[in-house]
């Protein structure tokens, strides 16, 4: 097949179309990676039935609440349209196209299966057994797509003794193992910090690699599939050196806060000013006197119980307390500059307005300039990759809801001007929530 | 027998955690992947504890052992001429190459993306590294604690009263190890429609600010320029969440939204908690965080984690047992569900690893092998892909070059 040179250029993924049921982190983040790379990523999004932590928490925040519960929303202002206006929205649904459809309503299942009839892949992360409950399980729909790939993934998985179990993602931190190993060594068990869901970027990656592979295999061999992906399943590989400890040795592995086994000092010290903080590790006596040298020269510096790494391994509270008398002097980005100018790893950790300041950042072009019709202006995290031939730009800001409702219709699936404007009116479609969503 | 990437052809020039977690993804599903390694010691992995019976000898790193499953090891020195040259003759007939040196390395061997896809215009080149192939940043050095740290997510971990707190084990790594593989698989899909490869540059710093969490805490940020901060283990006012103590061990509650409060009263059997002026309103609630745990720890207390893991999740609650790792290896649903996988190596024997992280029911399975040896493919890959004889295999060694 001869090619024109526009068109080797077209993005990996472009002529690939998904289905994006995703809700909250998990699902969305991993299709719009898909999106990033091409592909023409569909929400399709429920108006009756709110998403609570996808389009805001409730789908209109009632009057009267303190300001700080409006936290998501630009300048803490809901607006008309709260749903499209929301920190989680944006985030992660950049490069999608959005329509309201009724899925468990006849006339919008019909209208839903036009829709798979012409894709390629569905994701979907709804609470168990949504779809199926709906009547638009993979059996159901591979009848309407016989190559079609579904991926639907949860917490512990679709099959199993723990079917239909409901977790968010620091619940498969807690079955994994994983939780027990979080936190200071000094800590209970009561203590473990359970704010961030790390589960559910892994879930995000691995979901993303799946549509793909299957993808690979559906091209080589024209057969769709269904995959159960459990977010626990995912998470155990990343814990492989700590589950090995235990199946070759019997032993578990220690909760270890900052430090390390093998590397010292390996912590995360003050510096000046409020909540500002900066890592140091050292691998080796040489970045130690390195290290040193780079700070001035102080005397404990030279002390001899610190010159090898077992001497540093046995003091490491006097070294952290004495390390951190002279990073509390200092600006955290300034002891990242100091100490890799000498080959010493150091880096401050970074919070979000750091982020956004960020020089390397910034000349990588990681921040996209998005404007968006009901939010404006703004900057928004970019990609993970860089492709040096197609490179991923946001072609589409974060879809408003039903935005799309009439191109995907009338233009993708045929439906005609009437019976458009029949679904319409019998609340199939629609581009806001229903009064009680 | 046509497994799922049973046709994809790898070349793995990386060490550690985050490239070969890439590679042995692509391994794991069938690719042929064929790990170059430094002549003598090979991936520094191989250095690495836990190792088998702590006994510290290169076949033995559990984490070597774990990342490298279903590889072949081919031991090249890449600074020779000859080295470069049997590079240069796999990287013909490659289809994905996945390198994670620091950014100078790969052009200071002449192995640069321009030069291969010259040779092979078809080759998608994954560089890995911890901050990119370009900007300001591009030479430093990265550890896991400073990837976390420059990678925003340290700032969220841990009690507001201390400092903030990295993931345990590698996280990070192999989170980039991940999303590499989704960025080369992309690539590597749009390659065979187009003919055309190209260089994919994932930096784990950016892996770590993306979507999906990250990038919602800076889109929060960018919205409000309300810059938060740990809220630690114990979120006044909002429960029950957390790890709590029960009868014979722990259990995990994530009672994070208002909704689940009803259910909560339900699976307490105690219904009058919904009309105690203490807890009726969310606003109510916020002020009897103490009062609450009072009831509720006293309850749990006379429940097993299992009768409470069951009991919560038939009220439709997020509530999960707090496992530690040689539990988690017995619970039934990872058991029947096959999550993890036994296989046999020839120098530790057979050991459970983790399975893979999904199942593909249409393909057949792809047998899992164990990590390789040292250099144990050498002859087969010099003899079977390029041709080598046996006497120029002996005369390349002797040359220092394998």
């Amino acid at each position: 097949m001869a090619m024109s040179g526009t068109q080797t250029n077209k993005l990996p993924l472009e002529g690939i179309r998904i289905i994006d049921h995703g809700v909250v982190y998990t699902g969305t983040a991993a299709t719009t990676f898909l999106g990033d790379m091409g592909a023409q990523v569909i929400r399709v999004e429920s108006i009756g039935r709110f998403p609570s932590m996808t389009r805001g928490l409730v789908a209109r925040p009632p009057e009267g609440l303190m300001k700080g519960l409006y936290h998501g929303y630009p300048d803490y202002e809901p607006g008309a349209r709260p749903w499209d206006r929301w920190y989680q929205l944006h985030a992660t649904n950049r490069n999608k196209l959005a329509i309201g459809l009724e899925l468990d309503t006849p006339r919008g299942a019909e209208v839903y299966k036009k829709l798979v009839k012409i894709s390629d892949i569905i994701m979907e992360n709804f609470s168990q057994g949504t779809m199926d409950r709906m009547g638009l399980g993979y059996e159901v729909l591979k009848q309407v797509n016989s190559q079609i790939i579904m991926i639907s993934a949860s917490g512990l998985g679709k099959e199993g003794p723990y079917k239909g179990y409901s977790t968010f993602g620091t619940n498969v931190d807690s079955i994994t193992g994983n939780m027990a190993l979080r936190g200071f060594p000094d800590d209970d068990m009561t203590m473990k910090d359970c704010s961030p869901v790390w589960a559910d970027n892994v879930a995000a990656g691995t979901v993303s690699f799946a549509a793909l592979v299957a993808l690979h295999y559906r091209q080589n061999t024209g057969k769709g599939q269904f995959i159960d992906i459990s977010q626990a399943e995912n998470l155990l590989p990343h814990m492989g050196e700590s589950i090995l400890e235990y199946t070759m040795n019997r032993r578990l592995p220690q909760v270890m806060g900052n430090r390390d086994q093998a590397m010292a000092p390996h912590g995360c010290y003050p510096c000046l000013g409020l909540n500002k903080w900066v890592t140091i590790t050292i691998s080796s006596d040489a970045e130690w006197q390195a290290f040193g040298e780079a700070i001035g020269g102080s005397q404990w510096t030279k002390e001899p119980r610190f010159t090898t790494v077992l001497g540093r391994y046995h003091h490491q509270d006097e070294l952290d307390r004495l390390i951190s008398s002279w990073t509390v002097t200092q600006d955290n980005f300034e002891v990242m500059y100091i100490l890799q100018s000498v080959g010493v790893t150091a880096g401050p950790v970074v919070s979000p307005s750091t982020v956004y300041r960020d020089l390397h950042l910034q000349a990588r072009g990681f921040f996209k300039e998005v404007t968006h019709r009901e939010t404006g202006t703004n900057l928004y995290p970019g990609m993970f990759f860089k492709f040096s031939r197609t490179p991923a730009e946001v072609r589409l800001p974060p879809s408003c809801l039903g935005e799309h409702n009439e191109y995907v219709l009338k233009d993708l699936l045929g439906i005609s001007a009437e019976e458009y404007t029949v679904l319409e009116k019998d609340n199939i479609i629609g581009t806001e929530y229903l009064p009680g969503a | 027998m046509q497994t799922v990437l049973s046709d994809v052809k790898v070349l793995d020039l990386t060490q550690y955690i985050a490239g070969p977690y890439c590679t042995k993804l692509l391994a794991d599903y069938g690719a042929e992947v064929i790990k170059i390694e430094r002549l003598g010691e090979g991936d520094g992995a191989r250095r690495v504890s836990p190792f088998f019976q702590d006994d510290p000898n290169p076949e033995k790193s559990g984490l070597f052992l774990h990342l490298n499953t279903n590889k072949q090891s081919l031991t090249l020195n890449l600074k020779t001429g000859r080295g470069k040259k049997i590079l240069l003759d796999l990287v013909k007939d490659a289809d994905i190459l996945v390198e994670n040196y620091s950014p100078r390395v790969m052009p200071s061997l002449g192995l640069d993306y321009e030069t291969l896809s010259r040779i092979n215009p078809r080759l998608v080149m994954t560089s890995i590294s911890n901050f990119g192939q370009t900007g300001p940043y591009r030479d430093y050095k990265g550890m896991e604690l400073t990837l976390f740290a420059m990678g925003l997510h340290m700032h969220f971990e841990g009690e507001p009263n201390r400092e903030p707190l990295k993931f345990p084990a590698n996280k990070a790594q192999y989170l980039a190890g991940t999303y590499a593989a989704t960025a080369t698989m992309g690539a590597y899909v749009g390659a065979k429609v187009t003919g055309q490869g190209q260089q994919v540059d994932v930096s784990i710093m950016e892996c770590l600010i993306s979507p999906p969490e990250a990038a919602a805490w800076l889109m929060a940020y960018y919205f409000t320029k309300l810059e938060t901060n740990r809220v630690g283990h114990r979120r006044e006012g909002s429960f029950p969440i957390g790890v709590y103590p029960c009868q014979d061990g722990y259990i995990f509650v994530y009672g994070v939204v208002s909704f689940f409060w009803p259910r909560i009263a339900a699976w307490m059997g105690m219904p009058e908690l919904m009309s105690d002026p203490r807890f009726a309103t969310p606003a109510a609630r916020r002020d009897h965080h103490g009062d609450f745990d009072t009831i509720f720890i006293p309850w749990l207390m006379e429940h097993t984690r299992q009768e409470l893991f069951h009991s919560g999740q038939a009220n439709r609650l997020p509530v999960t047992p707090v496992y530690t790792i040689d539990e988690t290896l017995k619970d039934p649903q990872f058991v029947e569900r096959g999550s993890f996988t036994q296989i046999t190596h020839p120098v530790v024997g057979k050991i459970t690893y983790p399975g893979l992280p999904f199942k593909l029911p249409a393909a057949p399975s792809v047998p899992q092998r164990a990590a390789p040896l040292l250099g144990e493919h050498n002859h087969v890959i010099l003899s079977g892909r390029l041709g080598y004889t046996d006497a120029e295999i002996v005369k390349l060694r002797e040359m220092g070059v394998i």
